[in-house]
């Protein structure tokens, strides 16, 4: 594993305007490196990163894909990195929110989705994102970026942290609800979403989270499937960027942002060693003359 | 010497640890663990122990009386033989026509059509995108006019007729009824079905348009109509096959398919139409696979299982409404590329069992099948298959001729209580429609398939030509694939352009209105509007369409 | 670390409207126990949303399953839209109901191999690793 080699010239083929090939393959040089070894310029005009996460079953994917047509349609450029997790038996993934996505993107070529399957440790996809959606900003060619993840865990956590706004999704019926608390993606949240709102429980729902939350936290309400409460949800966004923006609350908010992603890099790292010194013969063989000797000396 | 009158019992156990161990020292077992296709354990041996719990009156019963354990029919094929229905369909109207004479002429005794993709999935063949699909791997059909021709010279109130289509199913059957009408044929006449079984389609053939539920409310408008207007025509037909072939297994195969029936029946029985009016025209679609008397075991205890589903669950009157009639069709999946003339042997033996189980209705595939749509020469070999069968084999002199058998009657049993409980798990979940959306029933047909797959590749099952006894061999005996013809797309987009000139467009335009005034409208029957835009030659695509804007399109399933 | 290569990206895609979809998810499934990434686009794609599913996720391999009797025109386009793209280094496969003529003419049209009926998903998973890794 090494630092990426290409990614200036590739921002820069892509620049030409020739199509996704060349940003495509950033990326991939991107992710295909550890994050501690991978250095951006920094970024000039801050595009807004939306994560999009919450327990699995809640329709994230569907709601993206809304989210992307809501977005299109207004004229924004839109970016998508859609996170699932990668066996922990073989390593490999199947990335499937492509799938979900795709049919509200037929036919949309100014819509860019790449999906990255989580690899590693969670500080090291939560690394990689974050720099794949630098990359993304650092294009040009995106008014804003979408991260989704699948699930409530660590993982998912660590990667909606650093976004600039996050967006708990969840559906009526307080047993989930109370999973989320219980996963501490509730205190990370910067808005919360009840999905499947045609479902019964949901005024329920609502009422209990604004209580819980007990802040400023809008709770707001969808039906993915038939693209109900979408636009409402991207004026909520939009209003959140705007007001980061606006009052100059951005720099400090993504500057906790980058302590935050460096300790995961810095956690990340320490694995990363910890696990080669593992697999290292020459450790091995230390310790085994170690035990040896201490055998020798100790022995009752 | 064995005193036959102090000892009784059978005693299996030391039979196991002398004769059978001894046995097995000489030569030990082929299979470790011997299972059927579907993977239910087979015994050592099987005896009256087996079949203790069997009743026969109540369990096994006569042919053709409740719970046609044995037969729908009594006189089964001593009197009428099952009809020899092959599937036909490629190219345009005029083609099909062709082979269905082709067919008839050989003997063949029930027409089946299958339907080009843009008709399946209700688009129409000046499509701008699907183009390169039409008349592929079934008949193109866009309007009415089309289906005149498919039926030309075919005397629609002697020969019967299925449908192979789905999601557009309503028009294809308003279709099939104007034909007639406008022939001068009394809808009463008309026999045969449309398959029009959507359930299936959101779990193994995927060729659904709109979502579940107006879907099944479709249905229901098809199978008043058909009591209504074709009384002796059967509108649904509830299918195995294609969850089968999905990977399924045989256990599921049966639960799935008969909880489909149960569900369009209970939707039918919500807008307080009497089941017992619908039930009688329901018939059924199954699988015929590899392992013989699996096969034969899953058509018996699928009679059952309905038979007692509608008697004792939806509380049918009707003897006809318990009566389950089937059609059965050769697995297409286990034909394989690989030395393709074995694959005569694979059907003859599939379509025997379909005969020991009782079917109604019988299509063979042909050899080729892992190639292209079957040609003229090996259709013709899975007919005489089947003539083969009736004349010369004596199975089809004999009513249920594997009634009785201790192994047979247990595995009966076995896959009618495994499916009754996959049943009322699926009823637990909410029904067929919530299993289905949960992607519940998806999953374990995916599961399914990833077994057999593993088995075959770890070389647990065998099949003979490709991981074992294998060599370059893809002869077909001289026998030519069917190639279609590329000047099709562009015959039938100038058909369909003539159609549209020549009809009156305020007739067809007013008739969509109305429809799709009434649409939303689950409970509303849409039948009379579709078969008057049918009558004014609007085409597939323009009456899916207005259904499309109405109840809106049905993503496709994301398991594995 | 030093030996950590990246897993494989491959896209398994089905074009037009054939639902046949049993081998492709299988074939998914096989790839990612295999420690591949697999993007599987689902039924009803047309080419041009396949070719911009290959570049977007930057894949090196395509795989096509086609059991409707297009396979022929479909890979026809794919192979021109990855040449006119840059991405002719795709590795470009196809399964289904493929005769043996079209199987020849596949491959001289750009397709790497064809898997037909009876295909390992063992050796389609070698035959992936040994061309990619080479």
């Amino acid at each position: 594993m090494s630092a990426p080699t290409d990614v200036a010239s590739l921002l820069a083929r892509h620049g030409e305007g020739r199509g996704w090939g060349a940003l495509a393959r950033a990326i991939t040089q991107v992710e295909n490196s550890p994050p501690w070894l991978v250095s951006l310029p920094p970024v000039q005009r801050p595009v807004h990163v939306v994560g999009i996460t919450g327990p699995p079953g809640a329709g994230k994917s569907t709601l993206t894909g809304r989210l992307i047509e809501a977005y299109a349609t207004a004229g924004a450029r839109v970016g998508v990195l859609a996170i699932d997790p990668s066996s922990p038996i073989s390593g490999g993934a199947v990335l499937g929110d492509r799938l979900r996505m795709e049919t509200h993107l037929m036919g949309r070529d100014d819509v860019f989705v790449r999906s990255l399957a989580s690899r590693g440790s969670h500080g090291a996809i939560a690394g990689a994102t974050r720099n794949v959606a630098r990359l993304l900003e650092l294009s040009g060619s995106f008014d804003v970026i979408l991260i989704e993840t699948v699930g409530a865990g660590q993982t998912e956590v660590a990667i909606a942290e650093l976004a600039d706004t996050i967006a708990l999704v969840t559906v009526p019926g307080l047993g989930d609800a109370v999973q989320a608390i219980k996963a501490g993606l509730m205190e990370v949240a910067d808005i919360v979403v009840v999905n499947m709102a045609d479902r019964p429980g949901t005024p329920e729902t609502v009422r209990h989270l604004r209580l819980t939350l007990g802040r400023d936290l809008p709770v707001t309400t969808t039906v993915a499937t038939e693209g109900t409460g979408v636009e409402a949800l991207r004026a909520l966004f939009d209003e959140r960027w705007a007001g980061l923006s606006a009052n100059g609350a951005l720099p400090a908010l993504r500057d906790r942002k980058r302590a935050r992603e460096a300790a995961l890099i810095a956690e990340a790292w320490t694995r990363a060693c910890a696990e080669e010194i593992e697999q290292s013969p020459d450790l091995n063989t230390a310790v085994k003359e170690i035990l040896e000797e201490a055998a020798r000396r100790w022995t009752i | 010497m064995d005193d036959l009158e102090t000892e009784p019992a059978l005693d299996v156990q030391r039979w196991r640890e002398q004769r059978l161990a001894r046995d097995y020292e000489r030569v030990p077992p082929r299979r470790e663990q011997p299972a059927t296709l579907s993977g239910i354990p087979i015994a050592d041996v099987y005896t009256p122990a087996d079949v203790e719990g069997i009743h026969p009156a109540r369990d096994i019963g006569l042919p053709g009386e409740y719970p046609y354990t044995r037969g729908p029919h009594a006189s089964m094929y001593r009197g009428r033989p099952w009809t020899i229905r092959q599937v036909a369909g490629f190219g345009q109207a005029e083609d099909t026509n062709g082979r269905f004479k082709y067919l008839l002429a050989h003997g063949e005794t029930g027409l089946s059509t299958d339907f080009d993709l843009p008709t399946l999935l209700g688009y129409d063949s000046d499509h701008e995108i699907y183009r390169r699909e039409i008349g592929k791997i079934g008949v193109a059909v866009d309007t009415v006019v089309d289906m005149h021709a498919l039926f030309d010279g075919i005397p629609l109130e002697d020969v019967s007729t299925s449908l192979t289509i789905n999601a557009p199913a309503a028009v294809l059957l308003a279709m099939y009824r104007v034909v007639a009408d406008e022939r001068g044929i009394a809808g009463s006449r008309l026999t045969g079905t449309t398959q029009n079984d959507i359930l299936k389609e959101y779990t193994a053939q995927n060729e659904f348009i709109f979502p579940p539920v107006p879907s099944v409310e479709l249905v229901v408008d098809t199978m008043e109509y058909g009591a209504e207007v074709m009384p002796r025509f059967n509108p649904l037909n509830a299918c195995g096959y294609h969850i089968r072939d999905a990977g399924s297994t045989a256990v599921q195969e049966v639960a799935f398919t008969i909880a489909a029936g149960l569900c369009y029946l209970e939707a039918a029985r919500d807008r307080g139409i009497d089941p017992d009016r619908l039930a009688p025209r329901v018939s059924f679609f199954w699988n015929v696979h590899n392992d013989f008397l699996e096969e034969v075991s899953k058509l018996r205890a699928a009679r059952r299982l309905w038979a007692r589903m509608m008697r004792e669950r939806l509380r049918c009157t009707d003897p006809r409404s318990w009566l389950m009639r089937a059609h059965c069709q050769t697995s297409g999946v286990s034909l394989t590329a690989q030395q393709p003339i074995n694959n005569v042997a694979r059907t003859a033996i599939q379509a025997l069992a379909a005969v020991f189980g009782g079917t109604q209705s019988l299509h063979t595939n042909s050899l080729d099948e892992a190639f292209a749509i079957p040609s003229e020469a090996a259709i013709k070999i899975a007919v005489r298959t089947q003539q083969i069968i009736l004349h010369e084999s004596g199975a089809a002199d004999v009513v249920d001729p594997l009634g009785g058998s201790y192994y047979v009657e247990s595995l009966t049993s076995r896959i009618e209580e495994e499916a009754a409980g996959l049943i009322a798990r699926i009823d637990d979940m909410g029904g067929m429609i919530a299993a289905i959306e949960s992607g519940y029933v998806s999953q374990l047909i995916a599961d399914s398939a990833w077994e057999q797959q593993l088995a075959l590749e770890r070389d647990e099952r065998t099949t003979v030509g490709v991981n074992a006894f294998s060599d370059d061999d893809r002869s077909t005996g001289g026998i030519e694939l069917f190639q279609s013809d590329p000047g099709v797309a562009e015959r039938q987009i100038a058909r369909l352009a003539d159609v549209k000139r020549s009809r009156e467009e305020r007739r067809v335009a007013q008739a969509l209105r109305e429809l799709e005034a009434v649409a939303g409208d689950l409970h509303h029957n849409r039948m009379p509007l579709i078969e008057e835009a049918v009558r004014a030659r609007a085409t597939v695509g323009e009456i899916c369409d207005v259904l499309r804007s109405v109840w809106g399109e049905y993503r496709p399933s994301t398991v594995f | 670390m030093s030996q950590h290569t990246p897993p494989i990206k491959v896209v398994v895609a089905k074009p037009g409207l054939d639902g046949h979809d049993r081998g492709a998810k299988v074939v998914a499934r096989a790839l990612r126990d295999a420690g591949m990434e697999v993007v599987y686009t689902g039924i009803f794609q047309s080419p041009e949303s396949i070719l911009r599913a290959v570049i977007q996720e930057d894949a090196a391999v395509l795989g096509l399953s086609s059991l409707s009797g297009a396979h022929m025109e479909y890979a026809i386009d794919l192979c021109r839209m990855l040449r006119e793209n840059d991405r002719e280094d795709v590795l470009f496969l196809v399964g289904g109901t493929i005769p043996d003529d079209d199987a020849a003419r596949l491959k001289s049209v750009g397709v790497s191999e064809v898997f037909g009926p009876g295909a390992r998903t063992t050796d389609i998973i070698a035959y992936i690793e040994d061309r990619v890794r080479a």
